[in-house]
């Protein structure tokens, strides 16, 4: 028996659509994304090496990774709570809540940035209660993090939401006829049921973080070795023609955001097996 | 499974009855804080600062020729990326979803890069290719056609950035529809196109058009990508969003606002658009 | 219109869903594909309407070679299991669009495709619901304007996949005897696709009985009940009792059968009082007796080989033999039925 590319049907319009989806497809994004590969292939690698390991640089991933982290646990904890409470409890004005929340993904990267700004620069409406405090977020790591809470918290939402709204009822009711308290039924049944959707949501709100840049740059002030994002760096090296190093310095994003992906892609599949064995 | 609100607000059947009184006002306060905190506040910002200065100046950031000749290659970007990358996602939900073969699942992965590449990157690769040290670089220098640093490049970039959007909600839309319909049209004598329009496109029309308002939305407000490729050349090469990035680095931070609150207005409407369309989609699954 | 199948097999991967089938199906009947589920029935159907292509074998239609025609060409009317109307279409577009989509040449004038539509309307009693989208329809009325939307383009065929699956036992037996009515007055020849045994031999002309994407019988309801040719087919038509035994000690009719497998249905089974035994005769105790209904069902236990034994005897001799559960009973399999050690 031939193994066939294609099982038979009688739908028509197969091949036209498949060649020119996978000849977009090629044209838009396979073939500029090579280039990175390449390009970073024909420098040397004493090149490669000495750009990212130069102390900016160093001091940009860990910036970039650290603050990213922080968000994704921030989002992941006020993420939770707002998607119990969207999903459990009644309030006014409930379906325009649930709407706001996707705006960070809808509200464009430099507006968000620069209202970020205004609103917690030492004058700003937040900052100015946080400034008698000694607390500075604006020019400082802690507005990047404000930054990519802003921009990861819908990620956290959208992902425990689906899952909290589906679980069952009977599960809680029949803890709850075994003698477990409120607390216990929470932490033993509800947070085990919501875990892995805690896991991509984080995730996801991690790997956009990670390369986020128009929420970022206005409200970090990059100082170079303090507030400079990976992302900017990448900048400037093409605004210094250095494509290599610039190169360089993506590819490392693009391993670390893939493998996030990837790792995501794994969790997802462990779960479904696991819970289809229930 | 669902809880019926009954008309007093705060006396709820079901689950939520369960948790006690304190606990739903306190945690629902909580959660109100946090969104007030950190999505209404920024928006309200815009908007505030946009008209610190009055009217007035209001109109006169928004009417100049900057932000118009900013306005005009935004809706150019928008009106050559959304089609190419909407007709790409019908194409490719209709090969992956009424169709078996190999390595389907490996397109459907491909097609999902675009989300998980940063936007800087987004532009950067098109540099590596099109820039003046690119691949093409000396070629389209001999022919004096500029990609990056001119209007070409950020079209580009724009695409690659907003490329998955149509594709993905096509795909999860159809593969949830079957192909029964097309099949029940095919045997009643219908041909292939007769099939596609007036089987296949109406039962998609809602998932399409959020597919087309997310891909819109986020064609108008990227960043980063466009960034990196335009060459921030005023009245040419700017974007409405590069230009609220320019003029706050002039320090005109009322006419910054002023830009921005078109774009969150326009954000504000995606919004608004999606939630109807996601409504009108869950109809149709 | 005559339907001809010839050594038709089917693979989906590694899967074989048919292997070699032939069939004829004559102008005018009504023959029913019956079998379990993974057994080739719906495979088949949708071979002869032209919605998948055989790996080997060819259809003839009307004694023409229409294995490479397509859906369209065949003129066939397919009803889906699913109903599979379009959704974003009233009733009456439901069934007007085979009409609609004819090319210029070959379409009626609306004036002619609105009389058609209304007479199928009438034909399957719906003539009120023209307006309404198939989503405010009930089951049964979705499977009736299905079938009106495939009988308006006059099909040479009607071929229909498991069309009362989805429906309530009532509703299912109404609309079954509906269909042999409407195949009657309309002498299209009909092919129906079903795993409900009663379905079929209460319905069809003749049965196609299916396994493991083989045919293994064709003949008329009558035939096939009486007549079965395997045990499958036997098994699949009705309650079996098997007897594990030597065929003559349980009186069946062929003496050489050793280490065969004899088969009687429930009411094949003679069921006396202990007193009146003869020797070697099977004994049982009665662990279950079901009063209620038109025959009175019997759950027996034969202690000699520990098999349970489905017997129905008639309401008059439950009350001669005045059962109740503990009693020892005599068991004789009346007509027993052998088809060879399995």
């Amino acid at each position: 028996m031939q193994i066939s590319f294609k099982r038979p049907s009688i739908l028509p319009g197969f091949w036209p659509a498949f060649s020119y989806s996978i000849l977009y497809l090629t044209l838009i994004v396979l073939v500029p994304l090579s280039a990175v590969l390449l390009k970073s292939v024909s420098s040397s690698w004493e090149h490669l090496w000495k750009t990212i390991t130069a102390p900016n640089v160093v001091a940009a991933y860990r910036l970039s990774f650290g603050a990213s982290l922080v968000a994704g646990l921030i989002s992941v904890v006020v993420g939770f709570l707002v998607a119990w409470v969207l999903v459990r409890y009644e309030f006014p004005a409930k379906s325009l809540v649930d709407a706001l929340v996707d705006l960070p993904f809808a509200l464009p990267t430099a507006v968000a940035g620069i209202a970020l700004t205004s609103l917690y620069t030492e004058n700003g409406w937040i900052g100015q209660y946080l400034a008698p405090l000694g607390i500075k977020v604006a020019f400082t790591p802690w507005g990047v993090v404000v930054a990519l809470t802003f921009i990861g918290l819908p990620f956290v939402i959208r992902s425990v939401q689906p899952v909290l709204s589906d679980a069952d009822q009977e599960l809680e009711e029949a803890a709850a006829s075994l003698g477990a308290s409120r607390w216990q039924t929470f932490s033993r049944v509800i947070f085990l049921l919501v875990r892995p959707a805690l896991l991509t949501g984080f995730a996801l709100a991690f790997a956009r973080a990670l390369g986020e840049y128009g929420s970022v740059i206005f409200i970090s002030g990059n100082m170079p070795m303090r507030t400079e994002i990976a992302p900017l760096l990448i900048v400037t090296k093409l605004e210094q023609y250095d494509y290599s190093g610039a190169t360089a310095i993506a590819l490392v994003m693009l391993i670390a955001s893939f493998g996030i992906l990837l790792g995501i892609n794994l969790v997802q599949r462990h779960t479904r097996r696991h819970m289809a064995a229930e | 499974m669902a809880s019926v609100a009954v008309e007093l607000p705060g006396k709820i059947s079901g689950i939520a009855r369960r948790d006690p009184r304190w606990v739903r006002r306190g945690l629902t306060l909580m959660a109100l804080f946090f969104i007030g905190l950190f999505i209404v506040l920024p928006l309200a910002a815009v908007f505030v600062q946009a008209f610190a200065k009055g009217w007035a100046a209001y109109a006169d950031a928004i009417t100049d020729p900057n932000t118009r000749s900013a306005i005009y290659l935004s809706l150019l970007t928008v009106g050559i990326a959304v089609p190419l990358n909407t007709a790409f996602g019908i194409a490719a939900a209709w090969a992956v979803t009424k169709f078996h073969f190999a390595g389907r699942d490996v397109l459907v992965t491909l097609i999902d890069i675009p989300f998980g590449v940063s936007p800087v990157i987004s532009g950067l690769i098109y540099v590596l290719v099109f820039g003046a040290q690119g691949w093409f670089g000396p070629w389209l220098n001999e022919h004096n056609i500029r990609i990056i640093f001119a209007v070409p490049g950020i079209i580009l970039a724009t695409t690659f950035v907003t490329f998955p959007f149509v594709a993905r909600e096509l795909i999860a839309l159809m593969e949830c529809q079957g192909s029964d319909e097309e099949e029940a049209a095919l045997v009643l004598g219908a041909s292939g196109w007769q099939m596609f329009y007036r089987v296949t496109l109406p039962n998609i029309k809602w998932g399409l058009l959020y597919g087309v308002v997310l891909c819109t939305a986020r064609a108008l407000g990227e960043f980063g990508a466009v960034s990196v490729v335009s060459g921030h050349i005023r009245g040419e090469t700017n974007t409405l969003p590069l230009h609220v990035e320019i003029l706050y680095n002039e320090y005109n931070y009322s006419g910054a606002f002023a830009v921005a609150s078109l774009l969150s207005v326009i954000a504000v409407i995606s919004l608004a658009l999606k939630k109807f369309l996601e409504w009108k989609t869950s109809q149709e699954r | 219109m005559s339907i001809q199948v010839e050594h038709i097999s089917k693979r989906f991967g590694t899967y074989e869903a048919l292997r070699d089938v032939s069939l004829k199906i004559e102008k005018g009947e009504l023959v029913a594909l019956l079998g379990p589920s993974g057994s080739g029935k719906t495979t088949l159907l949708r071979i002869i309407a032209g919605l998948e292509l055989p790996d080997s074998g060819t259809i003839h239609l009307n004694e023409e070679d229409a294995t490479k025609s397509t859906a369209r060409e065949r003129q066939v009317g397919f009803v889906f299991q699913h109903y599979a109307l379009f959704r974003h279409l009233t009733v009456f577009e439901n069934i007007a669009f085979g009409l609609r989509v004819r090319p210029r040449t070959a379409r009626p004038r609306e004036g002619e495709i609105r009389e058609r539509v209304e007479k199928l309307l009438k034909l399957i009693q719906l003539e009120w619901l023209g307006d309404r989208y198939p989503n405010q329809l009930s089951g049964g009325q979705r499977q009736r304007v299905a079938l009106a939307r495939a009988l308006a383009v006059e099909p040479r065929v009607l071929l229909l996949d498991e069309p009362f699956g989805a429906l309530d036992v009532k509703v299912r037996k109404e609309l079954r005897r509906w269909l042999r009515r409407l195949h009657d007055e309309l002498h299209v020849a009909s092919v129906f696709v079903t795993h409900d045994q009663e379905e079929a031999l209460e319905v069809s002309d003749r049965v196609a009985i299916m396994s493991q994407g083989r045919i293994e019988q064709v003949g008329t309801p009558g035939e096939v009940y009486e007549n079965p040719a395997n045990a499958f087919v036997y098994r699949f038509l009705g309650d079996v009792n098997l007897f594990h035994e030597r065929a003559e000690s349980a009186r069946a009719s062929s003496p050489d059968s050793n280490g065969a497998v004899g088969y009687a249905r429930p009411h094949e089974l003679e069921v006396l009082r202990c007193s009146e035994t003869t020797n070697g005769a099977i004994i049982a105790t009665v662990r279950y007796v079901g009063a209620a209904g038109p025959v009175v069902r019997l759950e027996l236990w034969r202690e000699d080989t520990g098999d349970s034994l489905d017997a129905e005897i008639s309401r008059e001799r439950y009350r001669d033999l005045q059962l109740k559960v503990g009693d020892k009973v005599q068991v004789n399999a009346r007509h027993l039925r052998v088809f060879g050690s399995e």
